[in-house]
């Protein structure tokens, strides 16, 4: 995995889980790789791969079972909550990064819905 | 019980030169340090200083062990191979190393040269600089310790080979052991590491965490540790 | 903590490479000069052990050397520094390892002109009825005794020089860690001299002590007079033992990477 040297290494690696869960690589209940593994994995460092993990599930979005390692959590409106909260963090991005161009909220999306049938609109 | 490594007080002149001064540093159990300096700012000779290498004062400790002929039960150090003689083949160095070491792990030492491509039948004076170094690498972790000393371990390494070794010390560092890893150029390994200690002036000038840095002044590693070596830098 | 007998093994393993490819070396220089006599055509039952004793002296010098440079290198390079173990052992593991293989060399030198006496037995009995051995007053046993002392007497004179040697050098190795570059020369110079001026001193001393034992050698009592060096000697190596120890725990540092 490729890291942004800017950003704390594990928010990027709490970012990079989540988007497995909302996209589905990771599935409700499914169990994670050993903090280890998932060190090498990402390579990254085994201590900052639990601190991501612990956040994660301190959010309630992993369920740690004693013994047994990690699982993503089985409760469906979590994760849609997530995915919500995902989407408006993105939106909310673009949204300010285009309101700083002074763009009124009219071109905000004139210009979207421009870019949208412009790219052909298939996503 | 302190777990970890202490240094307190610790000065170091040679020749009447002062070289370091007034070092304290801690650090907890399981870290990957940074150890970052220019040239001949001193990190080798901090860490010749833990090993009992370089005799200075002040007093270091590891996991209490604070006598060196104890310390060094607990410290693996990458030493460059200079007791050998040159037509030294590497597997009577990995005997060697197996005989004096009570904590060696041939398994493991094993499991790494196959990872890490050595040929164990090469003389020493026949190895390229990379693949020395390798092996060194290879033998400094195969020991099962509290502290693991890499001196500029990626000088001379191809890229694929430093991300192999990247890799090697994630998967083979226990999960308590201490790993301080030095090096004038830091993008390659700041993914890795916890937190970064930088030798200058003489003395430890900075001790943080990776992502403290990240957080507090959004930049990244290597743009920070340049920072520093910029007149009034907004840092401090 | 690595054991005693660990670090005796490895400190020999270096040496023992070494010492045999010097008596591979002495045996290839044997077999030229064999065959130079060959080719001169005075070849004889005797000349083995002719060309065996004239390169005995050379090989000793020259293991004497090898050991005392693998010897000293254990002190200065972090292969063996780093090894876990109190500085103690480290530095009568290295002694004891130099003293057997200096001991192997000689066995292997002892056995080289036993080979040489057997082929060269005939001819050399019939130097020997010429010239009959003049035995005086002795015994069989003073002689025993005399050739025993003698040999102590050397292999004391080899550890004093290996552990002055070794003194020496972490001395000038310590002082250098704390003095500037021209007073460290100074000390150097002056310890070379003082060093030279020492061992002038003792080799003359043993050049008389032997002298006066081979020439006292029919009045056994003479032999008694060996004594009083060979305790001043031990009691000089032990000093410049302790001293060493005590050098390398404080002051003596390795050879940065």
């Amino acid at each position: 995995m490729h890291f942004d040297d800017k950003i704390p290494i594990y928010y990027q690696i709490k970012t990079h889980i989540y988007h497995e869960i909302i996209t589905g690589t990771l599935q409700p209940g499914e169990k994670l790789l050993s903090v280890r593994q998932l060190a090498l994995d990402v390579t990254a460092n085994v201590n900052t791969v639990q601190r991501a993990l612990s956040e994660m599930i301190a959010a309630g979005m992993i369920d740690s079972k004693r013994g047994k390692g990690n699982f993503v959590t089985m409760d469906e409106t979590k994760i849609t909550d997530l995915k919500t909260q995902l989407i408006t963090e993105q939106v909310a991005r673009a949204y300010q990064q285009l309101h700083a161009l002074n763009l009124s909220d009219e071109e905000i999306l004139t210009s979207l819905k421009h870019y949208m049938t412009q790219r052909g609109n298939v996503e | 019980m302190t777990a970890g490594l202490t240094l307190q007080g610790v000065q170091y002149r040679h020749g009447m030169k002062m070289i370091l001064h007034d070092v304290d540093l801690t650090i907890t159990p399981g870290k990957i340090i940074g150890l970052l300096g220019e040239n001949g700012a001193g990190k080798t000779t901090l860490m010749r200083l833990i090993t009992g290498s370089a005799k200075g004062k002040g007093t270091i400790a590891i996991n209490d062990a604070t006598v060196v002929g104890d310390r060094k039960q607990h410290v693996s150090f990458t030493e460059q191979l200079r007791g050998f003689a040159r037509e030294t083949r590497v597997e009577q160095v990995v005997n060697f190393y197996h005989d004096v070491y009570g904590d060696f792990d041939s398994q493991r030492y094993q499991d790494m040269a196959t990872f890490l491509q050595i040929d164990g039948s090469l003389k020493l004076s026949s190895l390229s600089k990379g693949m020395k170094e390798k092996l060194i690498i290879a033998l400094t972790l195969s020991r099962r310790t509290d502290l693991y000393l890499l001196d500029e371990p990626f000088s001379g390494i191809d890229s694929m080979s430093r991300k192999r070794i990247i890799n090697s010390i994630l998967q083979w560092k226990p999960d308590d052991a201490i790993m301080v890893i030095s090096d004038h150029y830091v993008s390659e390994v700041a993914a890795i590491l916890d937190e970064i200690v930088v030798v200058k002036d003489q003395t430890i000038f900075t001790h943080e965490a990776t992502d403290a840095i990240r957080e507090k002044y959004d930049v990244g590693i290597e743009a920070y540790y340049e920072s520093l070596y910029e007149k009034g830098n907004d840092y401090d | 903590m690595t054991s005693f007998g660990r670090i005796f093994k490895v400190l020999t393993r270096s040496k023992f490479r070494e010492a045999n490819l010097l008596l591979l070396i002495q045996l290839i220089a044997i077999a030229v000069s064999l065959v130079w006599i060959l080719i001169t055509g005075a070849l004889s039952t005797t000349s083995l052990l002719q060309a065996v004793s004239s390169w005995a002296g050379v090989t000793y010098v020259v293991g004497f050397y090898l050991i005392a440079r693998r010897s000293e290198q254990a002190y200065t390079q972090d292969t063996f520094r780093l090894i876990p173990v109190e500085e103690t052992w480290l530095y009568l593991g290295n002694l004891l390892s130099s003293f057997v293989m200096f001991f192997y060399i000689m066995g292997v030198e002892v056995l080289l002109h036993l080979a040489g006496i057997g082929i060269g037995w005939q001819a050399l009995r019939k130097d020997l009825g010429i010239h009959p051995v003049d035995m005086g007053p002795n015994t069989p046993w003073d002689i025993i005794k005399i050739v025993m002392l003698v040999a102590l007497l050397v292999l004391i004179v080899i550890v004093l020089m290996w552990t002055t040697i070794t003194f020496v050098h972490l001395v000038v190795s310590a002082t250098s860690n704390f003095l500037p570059s021209a007073s460290k020369r100074l000390v150097n110079f002056v310890l070379y001299i003082v060093v030279i001026f020492l061992v002038v001193r003792v080799a003359a001393f043993l050049i008389v002590l032997f002298s006066r034992v081979t020439s006292s050698l029919p009045t056994s009592g003479g032999i008694m007079d060996l004594w009083w060096p060979i305790g001043g000697m031990v009691l000089v190596i032990v000093i410049e033992s302790v001293a060493s120890v005590f050098l390398l725990k404080k002051w003596v540092e390795t050879v940065p990477n």
